[in-house]
């Protein structure tokens, strides 16, 4: 039994340093730009110093930020989009951050950007950890939880890390599974359930508009899987807030896209015609 | 509480902690205190099935003492009978209550009396209630044969039905091979603890980083079956037999490795089964405990394959049915049961059910072309016969394995499909299928089928199966041996490089968590 506690102790031991380099080694603190999702963090700043002069704001996925970078801006149209991955509830959160950081609400114009596939995100996906759990998921923003986003979050493992802030810097992340999403278009509960809470977030502030639109589509999307989509939002109500969003959408050719046939090689291509077809939009 | 939980460890340490420090390490100080733990362990799940697992040991105990007081043959078979109808009434109330009576309202609406009123209860299905039943029934049994003697030591006997490494899971431990350990002094052996250790660890490699991993894909899979081609849908039959070796042997791997902690030595409850030649061979190498009690009270005494040709076939039906059964009420156990044992007949009665005996290519690392087709078509037909365990209903399982052959609606075979909901159109439609291959269309579907296999999967888990593969080198190397990390020592001398072996699977497998973990045969 004394051989057996003292390999025990010793293995204990050497498992502890092990541990201790292994979390050195991967969860060493990084700064905002090295994180692992640092778009979403560019877009909370962006969300909360907003300057007097915006009259319209974007939301949106990744492909909403290869149009409009949230890095740039211009006087006139104010970026906030960053990436599927922190859901419709990141996006309520953003908006609701800047709307109250804005003086005038009544003059905004605001544009959700995103494609049909990033409406199916439920708090479920890989990439939950970095770009949710770390950003969102702050005492701050509880009230803007509803009783479904936590039941999702209460399933994401270790989320009771990020408290600790070594961890919340770090791009480490439990080694979640991929999200096993049937491969047709839908939309979650979760989103259902913020893009209401959008619209009624923009009504109490008198917001000039808002209005959801969807990027480009390559022309091997299967269109089929549309009809499916929009009466999954018809059956939710959402129909609204959809207004518009089938007849503005734009094919470009598939050799435009990358590997992953959702981002385009080159966004420059995208920028004047969609742009402008936005900017009408938006306005009209 | 299970293996893999937060909990189970530090109960795990408490226990070892006291077990080994009780004064003069007392037997039945020990005994009673591996009773208290083990009822703890169990309770730890829903407290008010211990009175189930309490029941079903008195019974047994008390019935182990009436065979004691007679020599009358038939008092001792009404003992029998007491103790096979009370511990088979509460597996079969708990366990097969509802099954039996869906069966039987759909025997009344198939003969137009269909029962409108329900009788169905809202039954909690007892945690391992199959596992310790079959445990206990066996030391009846055995008593009654005169195999072993009756103990009077209530705490021995009750600590041996409810020893917590293998309560819920198994191994089926025979009383003859455990009960006399539970009765001698134990000391603590320095080699059978780090052993036991070492096979906890790959426990929970094998359900951590292979069941677990791969049960997200296979739920997919299986639950959206009618979207898939039938590349995934292999796939997915594939994964699943990772899925549910990783997931029992991995369980029986952690109880083991568990038991040799206090002393105990349980039986071995699989060898590599997928690195079987044939299907005999798999079944002597999958679930050894079960088959093995399957063998010698069931198959056996209803005359095993000692009697005519006909009889034999009736008990291996009967055997693997009824093994079936014993998974879960559901008829898709009886499938695969049934799917089973026809594969089994033909070696059976052709007598080479035993030709392939002993380790795989001894002392060989790379298999001649011969074992590996065998080893690999073995393999194939055993996922084939996971699609019924797997599926939630018949229909289900037999249209998987129609998209698997590209059997869907809509296309010129698509009676076959139809067969699969409505068996009674088989007739009718079997004109239509031979008019079908008169006019030659059966040779663009076998086309179509090979390009449906033969084609990437749409759900393509690269790192999931580069660590498949990995695994399964590792099994092979290792086969020789009880479970993989057994021979460490030997491979990897400087002590240094095992513990950072040791430390790299303990790290990975703590921050590899997924939503839901729950060992697959507890439900059995």
């Amino acid at each position: 039994m004394k051989r057996f506690l003292q390999q025990f102790g010793l293995f204990s031991i050497f498992l502890s340093i092990s541990s201790a380099v292994y979390f050195y080694a991967f969860l060493y603190p990084h700064k905002e730009i090295e994180r692992i999702g640092n778009e979403t963090y560019i877009s909370l700043k962006k969300a909360v110093n907003v300057p007097p002069e915006v009259k319209t704001v974007i939301l949106g996925d990744s492909t909403g930020n290869q149009i409009y970078p949230n890095t740039e801006y211009n006087s006139e149209i104010y970026s906030l989009c960053c990436n599927q991955a922190i859901s419709m509830a990141g996006q309520y959160i953003l908006l609701y951050k800047f709307l109250q950081n804005h003086q005038d609400p009544q003059a905004i114009d605001i544009l959700l950007v995103a494609r049909p596939s990033s409406f199916r995100n439920n708090l479920d996906q890989r990439f939950v950890y970095n770009y949710f759990i770390k950003p969102f998921y702050r005492e701050e923003n509880k009230d803007l939880l509803t009783s479904h986003a936590e039941k999702q979050i209460r399933q994401i493992p270790f989320r009771y890390l990020v408290k600790i802030p070594f961890i919340r810097k770090s791009n480490w992340s439990p080694n979640l599974n991929e999200d096993h999403r049937p491969h047709y278009f839908h939309i979650s509960e979760l989103s259902a359930e913020y893009i209401h809470k959008m619209q009624q977030l923009c009504q109490e502030k008198n917001v000039k508009s808002f209005k959801i639109r969807c990027t480009f589509l390559s022309k091997e999307f299967p269109r089929e899987q549309l009809s499916g989509f929009n009466k999954e939002i018809i059956k939710l109500g959402l129909d609204q807030e959809f207004s518009g969003y089938f007849n503005t959408l734009k094919y470009y050719g598939q050799e435009l896209f990358m590997n992953d046939k959702v981002h385009l090689k080159n966004p420059a291509i995208a920028d004047m015609d969609l742009l402008e077809k936005r900017q009408t939009s938006v306005r009209e | 509480m299970q293996f893999n939980s937060i909990d189970f460890p530090i109960f795990l340490i408490v226990v070892f902690a006291i077990y080994w420090s009780i004064p003069g390490r007392k037997v039945q100080t020990q005994n009673l205190f591996l009773l208290a733990a083990s009822y703890f362990f169990y309770g730890w799940w829903d407290w008010r099935f211990l009175s189930l697992v309490a029941i079903s040991s008195l019974t047994d105990f008390f019935i182990g003492i009436a065979f004691l007081k007679t020599k009358n043959p038939r008092h001792r078979k009404l003992l029998l009978y007491a103790s096979l109808t009370c511990n088979l009434g509460i597996l079969a109330f708990f366990k097969y209550y509802n099954f039996f009576l869906d069966s039987l309202y759909a025997a009344f609406s198939i003969f137009g009396n269909p029962i409108t009123e329900s009788a169905h209860l809202n039954i909690i299905l007892p945690l391992g209630i199959s596992f310790y039943t079959f445990q206990t029934l066996s030391y009846t049994i055995d008593v009654y044969r005169g195999k072993i003697c009756s103990t009077h030591k209530l705490i021995d006997f009750l600590a041996y039905v409810s020893f917590f490494p293998q309560l819920v899971a198994g191994p089926i431990e025979r009383a003859k091979h455990l009960l006399p350990q539970f009765q001698k002094q134990r000391s603590f052996d320095y080699d059978q603890a780090i052993d036991g250790l070492k096979q906890i660890l790959w426990g929970l490699v094998k359900k951590l980083l292979i069941a677990d991993a791969c049960a997200p894909h296979v739920a997919e899979i299986f639950t959206n079956h009618h979207d898939y081609k039938g590349s995934t849908l292999l796939l997915g039959a594939i994964l699943f037999a990772f899925q549910i070796y990783g997931d029992f042997s991995g369980y029986t791997d952690m109880a083991i490795g568990t038991a040799r902690l206090f002393g105990f030595k349980l039986s071995k409850n699989f060898a590599y089964p997928y690195f079987s030649r044939d299907i005999a061979e798999f079944w002597r190498r999958w679930h050894i405990s079960l088959t093995s009690w399957f063998k010698e009270y069931l198959y056996i005494p209803l005359g095993g394959s000692r009697c005519g040709t006909l009889l034999n076939v009736r008990n291996t039906f009967i055997v693997f049915i009824v093994s079936g059964l014993w998974h879960g009420a559901n008829w898709t156990f009886i499938a695969w049961g049934a799917f089973n044992a026809m594969l089994f007949l033909p070696l059976l009665l052709t007598r080479k059910n035993k030709i392939n005996q002993g380790t795989i290519n001894q002392g060989s690392l790379i298999p001649s072309g011969k074992v590996f087709f065998q080893v690999a078509g073995t393999f194939f037909l055993t996922c084939i016969g996971w699609v019924f365990f797997r599926s939630e209903t018949l229909t289900d399982a037999f249209q998987y394995l129609a998209g698997i052959a590209s059997i869907r609606e809509g296309d010129p075979f698509e009676v076959v499909h139809r067969w699969f909901n409505h068996p009674e159109k088989v007739t009718s439609d079997m004109r239509v299928i031979f008019d079908k291959i008169l006019n030659g269309e059966l040779v663009p579907h076998i086309k179509e089928v090979f390009k449906s296999v033969f084609t990437l999967p749409e759900i393509r888990p690269r790192d999931l199966i580069l660590t498949l593969g990995l695994f399964s080198l590792i099994e092979w190397t290792q086969r020789e041996h009880e479970y993989a990390l057994r021979n460490i020592r030997a491979i990897i001398r400087p002590r240094l490089l095992r513990f950072c072996i040791y430390s790299a699977i303990l790290i990975k497998v703590t921050l590899t968590p997924v939503a839901s973990s729950t060992f697959i045969y507890f439900q059995f």
